[in-house]
């Protein structure tokens, strides 16, 4: 497969939180490569930094503020020097967000006719606009083109509701977000992230409060719009599953670092890092045996064990890697791994 | 010859009202659960599994009595459950136990580790034990579900989800239970710790004999642990049978839905795999007459699936099916070739 | 980093490094040892001590009597003779608040006290049991809370008779309708939560999960309530003798000294200032004290 140059190229990523009780240091260096229409699975149990290191892409690291350290590379831009003005151009244009909890990402108050027409408004202004776009114009109707714009946007709500698949589209335009089932509002909500035509979209466990069958649906929507608009999508995710039945590439993060990033076949047929392989295990579940224990829980990101993040807990461990750190190193074509057993490579 | 259920549940029925209008009146009734039955054998685990809203939960608050049923019967050990007065009732819920899906709200936060643990004790035995035995048992306990003593003199919040979860296990079973009812014990767990703790229940019900209704979403859980399984769908019972056919020959439509919508952390099964069920969940106050699953069903036969409810009736020896692709809707009941009178009457 | 994971582990596992404490068990340890680390509480704690010293012996050590007039000397400003000043007969504010401490803190405590007595039960059985019981117990509440409260007050003493005693009982009338509200709704989340419902499944009697579930986890808002309505119990009384239904008129009770000495203000600032001032660091010192008793009995604080 012949790629064109990467869309996002994430460098040496670090972010870390100063606390009461010390600096927890949430993402450690990691490396992150999206190519246009490419989509990669993050994924990670709870406090891994997965979501950290979407949101600090997006820069909407705001409560508590992270400490960003390193590269964001976009499209030539690196975004992490970018304004807040600039930034915010870029946020809901060029790179959406879907989140885990469709009802708080959504306003009660307005229909969800309304809202897409907004976000199709903005994503217009900002568009046709070479200074700063005017929040003044979301509710401009005095003049000709304000109401043009307003037109059109309206007009194009239900066909943007029907690429989503929301059903009965025309009546569902008139409901609240609470009128809609969870799938359904991750439909409107994955229309609005479409509104400004992005080229890369960063899912955060969309599916995760989703019952199955509804969940199939929205994995279906996703793969779609990958294939036919050539979206990238960074698709953040707890369950293997999941990425094993979406994604093209894996990455897998373990307490803040990625411990290993591979294509989906490659890494579920031949995980090079003992933490994958558990995970995999875990997931699978045909048998008893496969309940891998991997004993203790997931170390303090405020004191992290020295060497491998991982040694505490690793069924494989020599004694290196408690004093050592191993390297992120590859061990495959297109195939990484940070496991110094499996590369011998260490810092 | 086989031997007597632990517990038999027989035609439970409940709905529940829906107040609204201008004074609080009901206008609509929700049939949250309807003439489900089954029954459980000792030392074995029935999986319960559907999608939000099929009343899946509602079943286990029935069989405790912690809602009371409309109709049907609940037989513990042979014993008529509905019948029991309140000493018996409070008898009865010392020997069945269950095991809740939130680990942080199930705890009280002002509770130290022995006290959670040692409740039910004080509850049913006030004053028969003393306090060194009280405390032999809870260390014996607390070492059992693979925690330390020294956690004991801790307050919950001092523990994570899967650590707290043992601990509600731990106070499940200080009183000796015969049933466990675990409702979505893992799911609110990161996989490993979901690993981890499936193995202890696996381990706790062999040493133990345990006899558990195992409550889930999760088909790959199910199929894990379950020996027979009951696939619900709006507050029936839509296939019943052990879970190698289940799982291997699935009939209801919607079971096989449900299979293929699970997603299989094996990329080699991809796109395919993920046939698309439409529409959303059923309302549960407003259920479809004939079959509850006719509008979502890919293989709906005729009008026969809008008018006609279908019958649980058996399809083989060990599985019964509710759907008219199975059973001629004009036959009457026993439709199905091979069944002997003796099959049919055990479900 | 070793000593910091040490750090935090100590921390997480709640021990105590104080030594010489032996007599308590480790969670008392932990409570005072949290509550100690506040510095606010502890002020909290001071002051409230203080007064309560000076309610038993602060009137064997004023200076003059309550009463004693200095004629020559009405509405003088402090001075070498009267540190806080004289009112408009020439009496000691000094003194005089001194003889009004332990009065005022008894009318403070008791009818709050009274008023947690009854609220607590009743909201307690109204959020529990709900149907019938709740409505009486709620719409009774609210009928106590939809007569104004002085107006109320005044009902009761009036029809009690005027004294110190019925005074109290009607400020506690006027106020227990508040933590019924108030343990009624915390009962009503509180019920929601799944280990009220693993109770009742578990077979725990009412009784039981009442006290051994609920209560502890309303503790803290009772506490908190109970401080600030301190202040307002001492002003509601001062207003009660302003009347001439609470403390009569020669008491050296302080909200009646700030209501009979509002006329003179603000000239003759010292007056009411003074008594005022003592109201004021009461209700603070109690307030700053349930503060710190809330967060020293909550596990989640303490773990911390």
């Amino acid at each position: 497969m012949t790629r064109s140059s990467p869309l996002l190229e994430v460098k040496n990523l670090h972010v870390r939180f100063e606390t009461l009780r010390g600096v927890l240091q949430a993402v450690n260096g990691v490396d992150l490569t999206i190519f246009p229409g490419q989509i990669v699975g993050l994924i990670g149990e709870s406090g891994s930094g997965k979501s950290v290191t979407a949101k600090s892409i997006l820069n909407v690291l705001s409560t508590p503020p992270g400490i960003t350290d390193g590269e964001i590379w976009y499209r030539g831009r690196n975004l992490l020097e970018l304004s807040a003005k600039e930034m915010s151009r870029l946020r809901g244009q060029s790179i959406a967000m879907v989140s885990q909890d469709p009802m708080s990402s959504l306003n009660p108050v307005f229909t969800v006719g309304e809202q897409l027409r907004d976000a199709l408004l903005w994503a217009d202004i900002v568009q046709n606009t070479t200074g700063e776009p005017s929040a003044f114009n979301l509710i401009n109707r005095f003049t000709s083109a304000g109401r043009r714009r307003f037109r059109q946007a309206a007009a194009q709500v239900v066909e943007d509701l029907r690429q989503v698949e929301l059903p009965a589209p025309h009546q569902q335009v008139k409901n609240y977000p609470q009128q809609l089932s969870g799938g359904m509002r991750q439909r409107v909500l994955t229309a609005m992230a479409c509104a400004g035509e992005p080229d890369l979209i960063i899912a955060d466990e969309p599916t995760t409060a989703l019952d199955v069958t509804i969940q199939a649906q929205i994995l279906m929507l996703l793969r779609e719009l990958a294939q036919t608009r050539g979206v990238s999508i960074l698709y953040i995710s707890h369950d293997l599953g999941v990425v094993a039945q979406l994604c093209d590439r894996v990455a897998v993060m373990y307490a803040g670092e990625i411990v290993e990033e591979a294509d989906v076949r490659d890494i579920f047929e031949n995980p090079q890092h003992p933490y994958t392989e558990a995970l995999i295990r875990a997931t699978t579940m045909a048998s008893e045996d496969d309940l891998v224990e991997i004993p203790g829980e997931v170390p303090n990101m405020l004191a992290p064990p020295k060497g491998c993040h991982f040694w505490p807990r690793c069924p494989k461990m020599v004694e290196q890697c408690a004093n050592e750190k191993p390297r992120l190193a590859p061990v495959g074509q297109d195939h990484e791994s940070k496991c110094g057993r499996v590369h011998g490579e260490w810092i | 010859m086989i031997s007597q259920p632990l517990l038999s549940v027989r035609n439970l029925t409940r709905s529940f009202p829906v107040q609204g209008g201008f004074f609080n009146r009901t206008v609509n009734h929700v049939r949250a659960v309807d003439s489900i039955s089954f029954e459980i054998r000792r030392a074995k685990t029935l999986g319960l599994i559907g999608e939000s809203g099929c009343g899946k939960t509602t079943v286990a608050k029935l069989i405790l009595r912690l809602i009371e049923p409309d109709r049907g019967e609940v037989q513990f050990n042979g014993e008529q459950v509905l019948d029991f007065d309140a000493a018996r009732l409070r008898a009865f819920r010392g020997r069945i136990q269950m095991i809740y899906q939130d680990p942080y709200s199930s705890l009280n936060p002002r509770m130290k580790v022995k006290d959670i643990i040692a409740e039910p004790l004080e509850i049913h035995y006030r004053h028969k034990y003393s306090a060194v035995e009280i405390q032999d048992r809870v260390a014996d306990l607390i070492k059992r579900v693979g925690l330390h003593q020294n956690d004991l003199s801790k307050y919950p919040h001092m523990f994570s989800g899967g650590q707290r979860q043992r601990i509600g296990i731990a106070r499940a079973l200080i009183l000796q239970p015969q049933l466990l009812l675990l409702d979505e014990p893992t799911s609110a767990l990161d996989v490993s710790i979901q690993a981890k703790l499936l193995k202890l229940l696996l381990q706790l019900q062999r040493v133990m004999q345990l006899t558990f209704l195992f409550i889930s979403h999760d088909m790959r859980v199910i199929q894990l642990m379950a020996d027979e399984v009951a696939v619900m769908y709006l507050g029936r019972i839509v296939e019943y049978g052990s879970v190698e056919e289940v799982f291997t020959n699935p009939r209801h439509p919607y079971t096989q839905a449900l299979l293929a919508a699970m997603p299989s952390p094996d990329p080699g099964k991809r796109l395919d795999r993920l046939v698309q069920l439409k529409g959303e969940i059923g309302d549960p106050s407003n259920i479809p007459s004939g079959c509850p699953f006719w509008p979502r069903c890919p293989q709906k036969i005729g009008d026969v699936c809008e008018s006609a409810p279908p019958q649980l009736l058996p399809v083989n020896e060990t599985t019964t099916v509710s759907c008219h692709l199975y059973h001629d809707p004009t036959s009457g009941e026993k439709s199905y070739l091979g069944a002997s009178d003796d099959s049919l009457a055990q479900h | 980093m070793d000593g910091q994971s040490q750090n935090i582990k100590t921390l997480a596992n709640g021990e105590s490094q104080s030594a010489g404490t032996g007599f308590l068990s480790s969670d008392q340890r932990d409570i005072l040892r949290i509550f100690l680390r506040n510095r606010l509480s502890v002020l909290g704690l001071g002051i409230v001590i203080f007064w309560l010293v000076v309610a038993i012996i602060g009137p064997a050590l004023a200076p003059l009597p309550p009463q004693e007039m200095d004629i020559m000397n009405r509405r003088s400003p402090p001075n070498a003779a009267h540190p806080l000043g004289t009112d408009w007969l020439g009496r000691d504010v000094f003194s005089r608040v001194l003889h009004g401490t332990p009065i005022t803190l008894l009318i403070g405590i008791v009818p709050i006290a009274l008023a947690i007595l009854i609220g607590v039960p009743t909201g307690a059985i109204a959020g529990y049991s709900g149907g019938r019981v709740e409505s009486l117990i709620m719409r009774t509440a609210d009928i106590f809370l939809s007569v104004p409260a002085l107006v109320l007050a005044i009902a009761v003493t009036a029809a009690l008779g005027p004294s110190l005693l019925n005074a109290m009982i009607a400020v506690s009338v006027v106020w227990w309708p508040w933590y019924t509200r108030l343990i009624h709704s915390q009962t009503l989340s509180l019920s929601k939560r799944v280990f009220v419902e693993a109770a009742i499944g578990l077979g725990a009697s009412h009784r039981s999960i009442i006290v051994r579930h609920l209560l502890p986890n309303m503790a803290s808002s009772i506490f908190v309530r109970g401080s600030l309505d301190l202040g307002f119990a001492v002003l509601t009384m001062a207003g009660l003798g302003f009347i001439g239904m609470g403390a009569q008129a020669p008491s050296p009770e302080w909200g009646l000294a700030v209501s009979l000495g509002r006329r003179f203000m603000p000239e003759f600032w010292w007056i009411s200032v003074f008594p005022g001032l003592a109201i004021f660091s009461v209700v603070l010192g109690f307030n700053l004290l349930g503060d710190g008793i809330r967060d020293a009995l909550d596990p989640e604080i303490r773990g911390r």
